[in-house]
This record gives C-alpha cells, structure tokens and sequence, in this order.
C-alpha cells in the first residue's frame, strides 16, 4: 500500500492531507478536475463533479491522466467504479462539437452517432437545431449556441464549442506596465482564458482581478463591453484602465443610471442592464450596440438571470468571466459553464496568501449575551423579526467601540446590514456613514478621505459588499449580514484582505448574538471561513469588554 | 464396429462399454432419474424432447455446428460426408470436427458407424425446417431441378445468362434462408416471357414456389453454387476470457476495500433504517421513492443500493414488519457485533445463493419493478451467478476479464443459451461482483477464490483487510476525519458526536450543535466528549470545537420535564413542609419542585382520600384552578349506545365446556411438552387404576395409545368417564372430546410427569 497524502472516497470526495510531504503535488495534479470545497487546516477536500471533470476535458486533460493522478497520490486502492464513472463521464465531453461549417454555417457536429441520435430525440434539442446535413451533423442557428449548448449540458451531453469567435471591432489597448508588472499568476490567467476562447478566471478578492481583466484586454485589442455589480465598481473598473493601460478618458464610457455613453470600452451595470422599462429590458441592445470583441463579466457569480439569457445569444463573441467563488448561491453553476465557458483559471486563496500577494487575516468571532429584556422580547417575536432583533442589539454597540479602540493605528471598516443600526453606531462612535442613499459624488468623497487617512472609521451598508476598493483598511467589523450568505462574507473579507504597506495582518470581526438565529447564520458564514483555510477564535464579548481582554495576535 | 452396424440407437448403446455409458450418464445426468430400467428404455429416454433439448443446451459451438451440418445431410451420412461438406468452411479443421462427431456419439445424440451416422430425430428436429440454411429437394418434382442435380456446373452455366439483379437475389437466399416471398408466386412462368428477375429465377427452377407467396432456393441449386458446402464458416476456436494480467496484490487490496465498503453501506443502510424504517408497498415491496432516499443517505447509484438491499434481504439482515415497514431483523443485531470479514462472507454467501436479480430493479412506467418484491426474482441469475464464479475463479490469479470477453466465452460454450438478457446479466452480475469485491479490477480476488469454492473466505478477506486507524483529525471548520476504518466502539461514539459527511475508506464527520446534543442527550458530559475526542485526536481540539461543546452543554438540560399525576399546592410553606413530612403519606412519596408546590405520581383521588385519611381537608382542582366539587357516591360512566334485546337459546353445556377446555388447551399444550420422550408404559390393570385415580383427582393424563393400524401415538387427556372399557376423556391437543378403547391404551402417567421429562 502506498503512503500518498490522498484519500479517494467511494462518494467521489477527496481528502488531501496538508502537511503530507507530497501534498503540493498533489494539489497540482488533482486541481485541473476536482473543485475544491473546503480548505481548513488539515486535510482539504476535494470533490469530483460531472462540471469539474467537463472542465478539465476542455482543458485538454484526458481520463487517463485523471485516474493516474488519482491512482499516483491514493493512500488506499482506488474504487475501481469510481475509476469508470471518471472515464465515462468525460468521454461524454466533445462527443458534440459546434463547428462553423464553411458552406452551412453553425452546425453541431457528433463523432458518436447514437449520442446524435439521443439528443435529437430530446424534445428541448429538437426546436434548437435544423435541417441535419449528414450522419453525423446538424445545422444550428447562430441565435441559438448558447441555449443548445445549455441544453446538451442538462442531457449531460456538454457539447465543445469549437466554432469560434468574431474579432469584434478592433482597436489599440496596451498595458501600460512600466512602473508594475503582472503578477505570474495573473499572466496565466489570461493565457489560460485566451488558450480557452472563452471561460471563467476564478481568483480570491483582492488579487487583482481588474488587472486580469485589463491584461485579457490588451490581448484582444479590441472593443470591450465590461459589466460590473453597481456605479461605483464601475468608476472604479474606469480609474483602474485608466492607470494601468494605454486607454484615455475619452475611450472609456459609463454606462449606467446616470450616464449612457457607449464608447470602445464600455462599463455597464448589471442594474442597468437589467431595468425593465415597460416590461421590457430596456438596455440589452447595448449588446448589439458596437461589434464588441470582448465581454467582460465581474463577479460572475452574482450574473442576474436575464443577463445569461442575453449572453445566450451572443455566443460567438468572447467572453471572459470573474469571480472569486463558482459558488452560486441560487446554484446556476452550469448556465456559468455553458454560457461563460468552463473554468480557466483558479487558485486557491491561500496559495496567493502565501506568495504575499493578499494580507494574512486574523479571524474573530465575538459572541454576545441578549441583555434578559430584549431575550422575552426575542422568543415572543415572528420568525421574520428574530433575525434583526438578534443582528441588531444595542450590546453590539459597545462592542464594536471596544473593538475600534483596540486597533488605533488602523483604518476600520464597520460593516451591516439594517440601516438603524448602521445609523445609531455611526452617530455613537461619530464617524461617517456610506449607504445605498449616499449619492455618489458624497461617497466617493468619503471612499477618498478614507483612503487618504483623514477618516479612520467608515460605517457601511451592503452597499461596500462588492467591487469598492479600500486599500487600506486593516479591520473589518461586520455587525449584520444577509441571512449566513457564504458569497457575502467572502466579499467582506476580500474587504481586509488588500495587502497591508507594512505587512500586517488583517483583523475579521463578526459579532453574533449567542442562542438566536444570528449565531445559526454566522455558523453558516463561518464554515465558510474555515472551509477557505482561515482558521477563527470565538470570544466572548464579556471576557472582551471586562475580562482579561484575550490575546488578539497583533 | 464395421460387421456389427447398429440397427438402432439401442441396439448402438447395447454395443457400448461401461466405460461409455458412465461418461453418457455423466454428460447426461437427467437420464439417470430415475435409473432406466433396460437399455432399449434408456435409448427411449435419451431421445425424449426434453433430454435432447437439455443435451443440446450444453454443446459448445463447434459441436452445435456439426451436429447441424448432420441435421442438414441427409440421414443417414457417413464420416466422410461431414467432412467434405465442411471443407471449405471458413475456420475447418478436420481434428476438431472428429472430436465433436466422437463426443456428439458419445453423448447418444448420433449413432451407428463412420459410414452410417444417424442423428436421432429429435435433435434434427430442433433446427428447424431449413438447417444450414438448405430447404428439401425438389430433384423429383422438378425436372430442371433434377438437372442441376445431375449436373451441378449447370447451375453456374445458366446463371451466366441471368440478369444482374437475379444472380443478387439468389445469394441473398444461399446461406442464412432460402425462402423469399413474393405475390403469385404459383404462376406459370417461361423462359420467354419472364419480365422480372424473380420471374427468370422461376422460369429456370432457381428458384422453386412452396405456396402463393413464397419461394425456396431448392437444396440442389443451393448446394451448387454453395460448391457442396453446408456452413460458410465453422468457428472451432474455444473461447478465453482472459484479458490481460495485473498485480495480484493490487487485485486483493482493491476488492479488501470493496469488500469493506460494501459492508459499511449495509451497516449504513440499516442503521438508517433501524430510525426511519422504509413503509412496505401494499403489494410487497419497497417504494421508488424509498429506493432514492437509501440511494443518496448511501450516496451511491440506485442500482449499488438495490443491491445492497437485496443482499441484506437475502442474508436476512432485512425483513418486512407488519405495521413498522421495512426493519433489520435480530439477526442484523448478532452480525453487527461479528468482525468485518466474518460480517461479508455472510452477505457474499447469501448473495451468491439468491435468485434474486437486482439489477432489474427500476425502470419505466408499467415494467417498473420494486425492490424486495417477487419481480425481483430471476430463475436463470443464481445459475449464471455460480457459471461465472466458476469462470472468473478458473482463470489464473491475476489474470482479468472483461463482460464482453465473457459474453462471448458464454456464447461459444453455451451458444443455444445465448440471449441479449443473458448478455446484459452477465454485466450486471460482474458488477455485483465487484461491489462486494468478489473480484476487483475485473479478476478474481483470493477471498472471491474461497466463497466460490466453499472454502472460509473471512479467513482470507480478514488478512487482507487494513489495520483499524487508531486517530481522527479534527479540523476548525467542526469535521473531523478518520483517515481509514476506526474500531468498532470508537466508529460508534462518533457516530452519536458528529453527523457523517462522507464515507469510503475514511470518514468525515461534521459536529453540530444537533450532534452533540445527542450525545448529552445519551449521557454524556460535555467533558467525557472533550476528553475522548482529544485523546483521539492527532491535532489539538480547535478552539471553535471545544467552545461549542462547552456552549451546547451549557444549554442541555436547562429545561427539565417529568412525569407527576397531581400536584399540591399551598400557600402556606409550612402546612406543605409538614404534607411532605408526614409518616402516614409516605406512601405517596411526595417530591418538593419549588417553594410551595409539591408533586406526587399516584393518582388524585388516591391522594385526595389518604389527605382526608390523615387529617387534612384538600379540595380538587381543575386544569384552569377552579375548584372541583365531588361527590364521591354517584360515579357514573359516559352513556354507551346500546342494542335491543338478543333472544338465543343458549349454549349447551356442552359447548361451553368444550370451549373453555379448548381455551386451556391452548394454555396447557405450550406447558406440557412431551413430544421428545417415549409415552409411559403401564400393563392394562395399572392403566385402568391409574385413569379411575386421575378421574376422581381430575388430573390431566399423558397416555400413549395405539390405533387400528398399530401405532402409538402419545397424548395428553383430560378423563371425563371410564364406562364398559372405554375412556371418554377431552383431548387437549385436538381440542375435543373423544372416547378411547382402553385395550388399546399402551400406558399411562401423569401429564405433569411428562412435563418434567420431557424437560429434562
């Protein structure tokens, strides 16, 4: 019996033992097919999907490396089903191929004729397709790549999309990398998303995913429509373009509530693009409005539905997709897959960490009491109040204060969900507040005298969950969340997680309210902390106020 | 032979040594029940349709063939006829046809000599109206015929002539069916006048109408242009299902963990069962839904969990309670304490003998079958079950297989079995076989060797198996791993401590706050769970872990329920102190729950009457604290609908008695055993004391009595009168009152003797 750091499991999980001597190796191998569920300190676990191993075909992995990887680091003899059920199931990727046929243009190629056969009988293909042109081939309307390949993907029948993409209009975007460089992890990024055609580039918050985005542009030197969460991920697409490629302020348009300009490169809202004036969408013709040959989606795990729908249509454009967790909380994880494209990228956050690209974060959880009053009032309260009694005790207050006061020397982020609460914290400590109500110009204000250290204390709302760029925040407090969101709390400690000038590390406070739903949905946000390598210390706000105040590893 | 040609089959056996019989018994086993009683009966029944059918089930392909070729021929043909009309075969080869005409005579399907073989009739039957593909001869009938089978260039010659599309039809009809079908193929047809290219095929007798819509190549024109031959090819290549060849460790490992595995998910099933038991179809059976739950608690395909089910049913861990629905048996409990290997020989043993086929189990719409019920049986599965053990297990060790190559391997040997279900089968059996690790990597694995053979394969499985992991890894995100199988007790306490996430060769478990409350609710501390899983644990307890258990202790037990029939109230603390203490109540064993309140589980009215016994004056109270008035002489009970009056006669006394004594007897005959000893012997006058004794102390008597044919039988009786040398006395067995003929009775005693003997 070999001593490999893996665990293969009948159930199609991996177990991989960390401090194996072996294990980055192993890592190396497997990662290319297995996703990666969680990650704390020991053994990490791996779990093979149909998606995961479709993936890896795309990236021109076969079976046999797939079971030799597996065969190679196993501790114990591999279920020999499971081996078969690997190779069946990624024989059954590329069976279908679109190609572009130079006399009938889109067709859907099968080098398994049974499989066609299957597939055409399935009445969800059968409107999709068109005259079938041999044995082995069928014509396909250009309009309908994208909702064929959705189609053959829930048949369990991906189909590879060699057909192509147009170049879009062409035009001049170069790095302008003279004073940084790219990250080698970002330069694969991009190799590895031009190689695909098309795909998804996973990487942890703070890595620079902009950046990747700016490098993809500079390979496709053409006409470029990004779609970011809100306006002031937007403006901030635009300073980054601005700094780090050879676009001028002219070139680059906004595309928002406020303004509508379409220019060569175009930043678009999913807010936007999602307005239904008269029950219709009233934007998704920006798709069409220029021959873009490059679309660009941030964080494509938060995609609203109507968005894949358009992206359905305009297959034969290249799409580039980013995001720091596949991880959809609505499960569309194959409209990503068969829409954006597969996975062409990922690392794993801690790797990053350890390249010191991404500060280290200190995690703590800090649990307090419901004063007796408020607890009668808590178990008579509907279902639909507990969670907001609970998130929004006075107590917190205090705590947060404490917790400000034990970092003087850095910037603190404050971060909740009920705006009461958010409002009576910051007239509390008399500090600013940024909400979904501040107008932009107002936060912008405040993002800037944040960043410049006139502020050192910034109480927010969701509205900083996604895209804002605070360079320098150390610590983050979150006093409120959205009901345990796993995608939430990844965003908020990407909050932290910008590496610090003088290297130190982040602080990540969460402050639940024991023995009610609070505690329940924190539970739920914190496994995925841990899952994700960042081991957590619970403390008691009591012992914290009061006590012999814990050692908090400065 | 030669001078003595054998006239008939008999007379072909009568000529045959013992030798030759034996190995024809051997060959033919269904001839030796029952034992022939002379060889011309033993001819009779080694040519009955079912004993030819058997025989000729058996033959591999290369005989089958042959024996068609002499089906084809006409009876009788010589050696040399088989030969020549074989030699262009594809694949002849003249050894191979001698062995299997020697072994087709051996076997009493073709008798006579080397120049007379004769195929028995039945056989020749069996291959139907057109073997090798040839139909009759038309040389009497039809005069062109004749002269092709005078001359059979001719055939060719006159072919030349024919239309293109003539010369195609013709060798579509040569070699698989000569029959084709056509509309009026009776008509009269010339040379002259015919238009289509079956119209010249019937012009020249190439080909001949059998009836109005069908037409035959006629056996001379076939065998012309087939040049004499019977079969276009002749396979005599025996079959391997030898693949290829690996490591017989890595064979052994590999199906050790099968093994293992397939034991962790019947345990996994079960024990999920034992909780939540699956309800039983109203026609037998477990339901689809019920399937797909055991399929994703198992987390593997439905098919390995219909298995899995089957296999647990069949060892008789598994069985269908009335009421409770689908629950493991007591036996489940004795094989859960047994070790691992021990634990699969059982459930491979008991798989390899069940006819049940679990791979039928699912499917569509009207031919969906359930799980556990009676469609789940297959006839042929156990037979082709054992046929590939024996396949698989005489392949060398380390050598693999694959379906396919046994398909075909069967399909050689057996080629009349051949069928697209027993293709399938023997898939699906393979890959049972594999689930419990019976083989592995497609060979047979050591302990896979014994359970077919019948040796003690949990001796060997149970080398193979890997040591038990002695540590578990906990992490901060609340799972816990044990890297490999743990010891049975450790397996289990975790398995209260920790939900299970993943399981294989290792498991995951995750702790939870619903976990862990489980194990204070069974009785531990929260410092007996600190300390176990420390101790198990390679790395030190997270801090998140232990703040849980702390935190989920703390809360346990907080609120408290119990059971009291009544309480006592009273403001007065002292007058309740002095309740509690008073000597003449202990009996009702009051307990104090606060200040003021004191219960008690005896019921009210008790309490109520010992409180006024002693001396106090309590009063009722209501759920809502009224006050509740009673007055202790009018109990009534709820009106109960009655019926009119029932006018009867009456039992009889008779009846009544009998039927007490029928309701005793019941009692009586579960006490009084005596089946396992010899009745008493008593010479008649001891008997007849001993009965008059027995009815005046009306004592039940054991007695053994003879019946007319002369057979004692023993029995235990309740006398009731001796008149005239008979004894009327109720028979507790058959429940009734009989007389006995005392001459008869071989003896007598106590019935409560009989009991003592007997359980001596």
């Amino acid at each position: 019996m070999t001593d490999g750091p893996l665990i293969v499991q009948s159930d199609k999980t991996l177990l991989l033992e960390i401090d194996h001597e072996l294990s980055a190796e192993c890592r190396h191998a497997i990662a290319p097919f297995a996703e990666l569920e969680r990650a704390p300190e020991h053994i990490h676990t791996y779990r093979i999907t149909p998606l995961g191993l479709w993936n890896a075909r795309a990236a021109h992995h076969d079976a046999e490396a797939v079971v030799d990887a597996l065969i190679k680091y196993s501790r114990y003899p591999v279920p020999h089903a499971l081996l078969i059920d690997i190779a069946e199931t990624m024989a059954r990727y590329g069976r279908l191929q679109l190609h572009m046929h130079p006399t009938h243009g889109l067709v859907l190629q099968a080098n398994d004729r049974t499989v066609l056969e299957e597939i055409l009988r399935s009445k969800k293909v059968t409107p999709l397709v068109g005259k079938r042109i041999d044995d082995d081939t069928v014509a396909v309307h250009p309009s309908e790549r994208g909702t064929l390949k959705q189609a053959l993907l829930k048949l369990g029948w991906p189909a590879e999309d060699l057909a192509g993409y147009v170049d879009g209009e062409a035009h001049p975007i170069e790095l302008a990398n003279d004073t940084w460089e790219l990250r080698p992890y970002q330069q694969e990024a991009v190799e590895g998303f031009w190689h695909g055609g098309s795909g998804v580039v996973v990487l942890p918050c703070g890595a620079g995913k902009t950046i990747v985005g700016a490098a993809a542009m500079a390979t496709a030197k053409a006409t470029t429509l990004i779609l970011v969460t809100n306006t002031v991920s937007a403006r901030q697409w635009k300073s980054e373009l601005l700094k780090r490629t050879s676009l001028t302020e002219e070139e680059i348009g906004e595309y928002s509530g406020a303004r509508k300009e379409i220019r060569p490169v175009t930043i678009a809202t999913y807010q936007v693009m999602t307005t239904k004036r008269q029950g219709e969408y009233a934007h998704l013709e920006l798709f069409d409005a220029r021959d873009w040959g490059l679309i660009i989606y941030d964080e494509v795990h938060l995609l609203p539905a109507p968005v894949f729908r358009f992206t359905a249509d305009i297959q034969a454009r290249r799409r580039l997709g980013l995001t720091a967790t596949l991880v959809r909380e609505d499960g569309m994880e194959g409209e990503v897959f068969s829409l954006i494209g597969p996975k062409r990228y990922d690392a794993p956050w801690k790797d990053i960490e350890a390249q010191g690209y991404i500060a280290p974060a200190d995690c703590v959880e800090v649990r307090v009491t419901l004063p007796d009053s408020e607890r009668l009032a808590y178990a008579m309260a509907e279902p639909e109040e507990r969670y907001r009694m609970a998130a929004t005790t006075s107590y917190k207050n205090r705590v947060v204060e404490h917790l400000v006061n034990l970092h003087p020397e850095d910037h603190v982020l404050v971060i909740g969900q009920y705006l009461d609460q958010l409002d009576e914290i910051s007239t509390h400590l008399d500090v600013p507040l940024i909400t979904g109500a501040t107008p932009v110009k107002e936060r912008e204000r405040l993002f800037e005298s944040f960043r410049s250290g006139e502020t050192r204390v910034l109480v927010v709302s969701k509205v900083a969950n996604f895209s804002v760029d605070l360079p320098e925040a150390g610590v983050a407090i979150q006093i409120s969340g959205t009901f345990g969101s796993r995608q939430e709390e990844a965003q908020r400690l990407g909050r932290v997680l910008r590496p610090k000038g003088d290297k130190r590390s982040a602080h990540f406070y969460t402050i639940v309210t024991r023995d009610t739903v609070d505690a329940d949905f924190a539970a739920h946000r914190q496994r995925f902390l841990a899952e994700q390598g960042y081991a957590y210390r619970i403390v008691d706000a009591d012992d914290l106020l009061y006590g012999t105040p814990t050692d908090s590893s400065e | 032979m030669g001078t003595n040609r054998p006239r008939s089959l008999a007379d072909d056996l009568r000529q045959r040594t013992d030798a030759q019989l034996q190995a024809l018994f051997v060959a033919r086993p269904d001839l030796l029940h029952p034992v022939p009683a002379d060889i011309s009966q033993l001819a009779v029944r080694a040519t009955t349709s079912p004993s030819v059918t058997a025989v000729l089930d058996s033959l591999n392909l290369a005989q089958l063939r042959v024996c068609e070729v002499l089906a084809g021929l006409v009876d009788p043909s010589s050696r040399d006829d088989v030969h020549s009309g074989l030699l262009k075969a594809h694949g002849y080869n003249e050894t191979a046809v001698n062995h299997a005409l020697d072994y087709l005579t051996g076997i009493a399907l073709v008798w006579g000599d080397n120049d007379e073989l004769h195929l028995v009739r039945q056989a020749r039957e069996s291959f139907g109206a057109y073997p090798c593909g040839l139909a009759g001869s038309f040389a009497d009938s039809r005069r062109q015929v004749r002269a092709y089978s005078e001359d059979p260039k001719l055939v060719a010659k006159t072919l030349k002539k024919a239309p293109a599309d003539a010369v195609e039809i013709l060798h579509q009809l040569l070699w698989d069916t000569p029959v084709g079908t056509m509309r009026n193929a009776q008509r009269a047809i010339r040379v002259e006048n015919a238009k289509t290219p079956l119209e010249w095929l019937l012009a020249h007798e190439l080909l001949v109408p059998t009836a109005d819509t069908t037409v035959v190549v006629p056996r001379e024109v076939a065998l012309a242009l087939r040049d004499g031959q019977m079969l276009k090819s002749l396979d005599t290549d025996s079959r391997s299902p030898e693949l290829s060849s690996i490591d017989v460790v890595r064979i052994n490992d590999t199906g050790a963990h099968a093994a293992l595995d397939f034991v962790r998910l019947v345990e996994t099933l079960l024990e999920a069962w034992s909780i939540e038991p699956p309800t039983q179809l109203r026609g037998g059976g477990l339901a689809i839904r019920d399937l797909a739950t055991a399929a994703s608690t198992l987390r593997v395909s439905e098919h390995l969990t219909a298995l899995v089910i089957e296999t647990a049913f069949a060892a008789g861990l598994l069985a269908a309670d009335t009421g409770e629905g689908w629950l493991p048996t007591t036996a489940y409990d004795r094989w859960l304490g047994i070790d691992d290997a021990t634990r699969w020989s059982q459930l491979a043993v008991a798989w390899r003998y069940m006819s049940r086929a679990p791979h039928v189990v699912g499917g569509d719409g009207t031919d969906r079958i359930n799980a556990l019920t009676a469609n789940v049986e297959r006839g042929f599965i156990q037979p082709l079950r054992e046929n590939l053990l024996r396949i698989m297990s005489e392949l060398a060790e380390g050598v693999t297989s694959s379906p396919q190559l046994i398909v075909d391997y069967l399909d050689w040997h057996r080629p009349r079995r051949a069928s697209l279900v027993r293709a399938a089968s023997v898939g699906a059996v393979l890959e049972e076989a594999a689930a419990l690790g019976v083989s592995a990597l497609g060979a047979m694995t050591s302990f896979g060797r014994a359970l077919a053979s019948g040796e003690e394969s949990a001796k060997t499985l149970a080398a193979l198996l890997p040591d038990p992991v002695d540590h578990i890894i906990v992490q901060a995100d609340l799972t816990a791993l044990a890297p490999g199988r743990l010891p049975a007790s450790q397996r289990r306490t975790m398995a209260v401590l920790a939900e299970v996430e993943s399981t294989g060769v290792a498991t995951t478990y995750r702790f939870t706050e619903s976990s862990l409350r489980r194990a204070l609710d069974q009785g531990q501390s929260a410092h007996e769970i600190t300390d176990f899983l420390s101790t198990l644990s390679r790395t030190p307890l997270p801090q998140p872990l232990t703040y849980l258990i702390d935190d989920v202790a703390r809360k346990h037990g907080v609120l408290r329920v119990g059971v009291a029939s009544i309480y006592l109230r009273c403001d007065d603390e002292q007058l309740i102190t002095s309740v509690q203490a008073d000597r003449r109540l202990q009996s009702l064993r009051f307990r104090q729950l606060a200040p003021g309140i004191i219960v008690s589980a005896s019921p009210a009215d008790v309490v109520l009457d010992k409180l006024r016994e002693a001396g106090y004056a309590p009063v009722a109270e209501s759920a809502e604290g009224t006050v509740l008035i009673h007055r202790p002489d009018t109990k009534r009970t709820s009106v109960r609908p009655t019926s009119g009056p029932v006018v009867t006669s009456g039992p009889s006394d008779r009846l009544i008695n009998a039927a007490v004594k029928a309701l005793r007897a019941g009692e009586r005959v579960d006490t009084v055993r005596s089946e396992t000893v010899s009745t008493p012997r008593t010479t008649s006058s001891e008997t007849i004391t001993f009965l008059n004794t027995a009815l005046k102390e009306q004592k039940d008597v054991w007695i053994g009595y003879a019946d007319k044919g002369g057979i004692t039988t023993e029995r235990i009786v309740e006398p009731l009168s001796i008149t005239g040398g008979f004894l009327t006395a109720f028979d507790i067995r058959s429940n009734e009152v009989r007389t006995f003929t005392i001459a008869r009775i071989t003896g007598a005693d106590f019935a409560d003797h009989a009991a003592t003997e007997g359980s001596a």
